[in-house]
């Protein structure tokens, strides 16, 4: 089995359409993965890089993947009882149960899911003496791709005839706090984006049921934008004039509208909501501190996206840190909002390297070397650098 | 009756006590990677103000200014962290000299197995 799996998502790595036919879906779910536990509790918990592309060498399996959490879940919830309610500024408030989205149209959407917050970590690595963004450390594995399976928003916004002058959609889940003073979770955006044919009401994950951590029965999918947008366990979407003055949206998940001095706080009102990622890669292998065999080739492969539907069209690698670049091969992209994998053939000489990977999307967009300082420690996407040391067998 | 009113004052007290700091001397240490936060008042008001909502851990992976930690510590007050007034600049100048940005700080690294897929509940521990 481990052969099998190794050789399917090398071929996927390269490319290959054999590697993803090869594996049952939960193949590596089943062995129980380990999580990098960022916050122990509610569960800050996120993906090694090593079980990114677990699931068919391209998604990242449903028990694998990471999990964000500002109030932990809800203690139960009923499946018959659970309904979505749409109403504000629309001709025909909705009501629906979970049969009754199932029987609308549905429509798969790869999309790539990643905090906001992931990398925050490496803002205090590259600006050491100034204050550290407040927030969760996140390094690498607040990320993960999965096939959303769900129906569109702009079916069912139409369905319930948005009004003229209506410009947000306000958007409230079933987790509350545990202290009345503590803000509930509550998220708005622009129905613009809604009206994206990406942008659905998921009910699977992967081809099953979303699971209870990543937001049962239902969850928003909003592909391109960062994951505080993606509300679990929703039940409510108001449609509105204006966007939520609620804490999460009016101070949280924000980035200043112009960059300041690095460990400086800016007001919220000189800040706007975070929304689109931006172009990034990870490697998945090799890992840091990895030992490959001097003189025998081996592939270094990871995996690139970018943000609001642009699609990363070339990866480069390094393997002499950065003084050297070269084209690396890319895996078919799934669709506008997942990643795509790269893989690059290297043959290691003996002692130390390191191996760095820069994407670039079809909007001209490239991987910075550091990422701007920014409050809320948002957005990091900077150049990755794996230290491997290379050693005659 | 009277017993009742006198159980309600002692768990106000020992509640009180809990929040004030008092009793500071049966706290031990924490140690959170290359950081260790000594014990005193300070640790239990933090100990006693933020794990009731989360780990503490989120606290200890921070590494951020005074000025930073002061707003963190007024946003948690506000959002109901049983902290006393009067307690915050302890509490604060604590977490600055212990948790600043120039503090030690190394990758490490703790793992835990992925939870059970569930549906309807969380996984139950």
């Amino acid at each position: 089995m481990e052969n099998s799996l190794s050789r399917s998502r090398l071929l996927a790595a390269l490319g290959g359409a054999l590697g993803a036919a090869a594996l049952p879906l939960s193949a590596r779910a089943a062995s129980a993965p380990l999580m990098d536990v960022i916050v122990e509790r509610p569960y800050d918990w996120g993906t090694p890089l090593a079980e990114l592309d677990g699931l068919d060498g391209l998604y990242t399996s449903n028990r694998a993947f990471f999990i964000r959490s500002h109030m932990g879940p809800p203690p139960s919830i009923d499946r018959a009882a659970w309904r979505l309610t749409i109403d504000g500024m629309v001709e025909r408030p909705l009501q629906l149960s979970l049969d009754d989205l199932r029987k609308m149209e549905h429509v798969d959407v790869p999309a790539v899911l990643q905090c906001s917050g992931n990398g925050r970590f490496f803002y205090g690595t590259a600006f050491p003496t100034a204050s550290h963004p407040a927030g969760a450390q996140w390094q690498y594995g607040g990320v993960g791709h999965a096939r959303w399976t769900g129906v569109r928003m702009r079916d069912l916004l139409h369905r319930a005839g948005v009004k003229s002058g209506a410009r947000y959609s306000n958007n409230y889940g079933l987790d509350n706090p545990l202290l009345p003073t503590t803000p509930k979770f509550i998220r708005g955006l622009e129905l613009e984006k809604l009206l994206d044919p990406g942008s659905i009401l998921a009910y699977e994950m992967n081809g099953e049921p979303l699971p209870y951590y990543h937001g049962f029965p239902v969850r928003l999918i909003v592909p391109g934008w960062a994951g505080d947008h993606w509300v679990k366990w929703i039940t409510h979407m108001t449609i509105a004039d204006a966007i939520t003055t609620d804490f999460w949206t009016s101070a949280g998940y924000r980035y200043p509208n112009k960059l300041g001095t690095p460990g400086k706080g800016v007001k919220p009102t000189d800040e706007h909501p975070v929304t689109t990622l931006n172009v990034k890669s990870l490697i998945l292998s090799p890992l840091d501190g990895a030992r490959p065999r001097a003189g025998t080739a081996t592939v270094v492969r990871g995996v690139a996206w970018s943000g609001d539907g642009a699609v990363v069209r070339r990866v480069e690698v390094s393997v002499d840190g950065g003084r050297s670049w070269r084209d690396a091969d890319l895996g078919e992209s799934p669709g506008r909002f997942g990643w795509r994998t790269f893989s690059h053939r290297w043959t290691p000489q003996a002692g130390t390297a390191t191996i760095m990977a820069r994407a670039t999307d079809d909007r001209g967009a490239v991987q910075p070397r550091v990422s701007p300082w920014n409050p809320g420690g948002y957005l990091w996407n900077a150049i990755q650098s794996v230290q491997v040391e290379a050693a005659h067998a | 009756m009277r017993k009742l009113v006198v159980l309600g004052a002692a768990l106000f007290a020992a509640t009180f006590a809990a929040y004030a700091g008092v009793g500071a001397q049966e706290t031990a240490p924490v140690h959170a990677g290359p950081v260790t936060l000594p014990a005193g008042p300070e640790l239990l008001a933090l100990q006693n103000s933020c794990e009731a909502c989360h780990s503490l851990n989120m606290v200890t992976q921070q590494r951020l200014s005074a000025a930073t930690w002061k707003a963190e510590v007024t946003k948690m007050r506000g959002f109901g962290a049983p902290l006393k007034a009067a307690q915050e600049p302890a509490v604060v100048a604590y977490l600055a000299r212990y948790l600043g940005p120039t503090a030690p700080r190394t990758a490490v690294r703790t793992t835990a197995t992925a939870p059970p897929i569930t549906y309807g509940e969380p996984p139950r521990p």
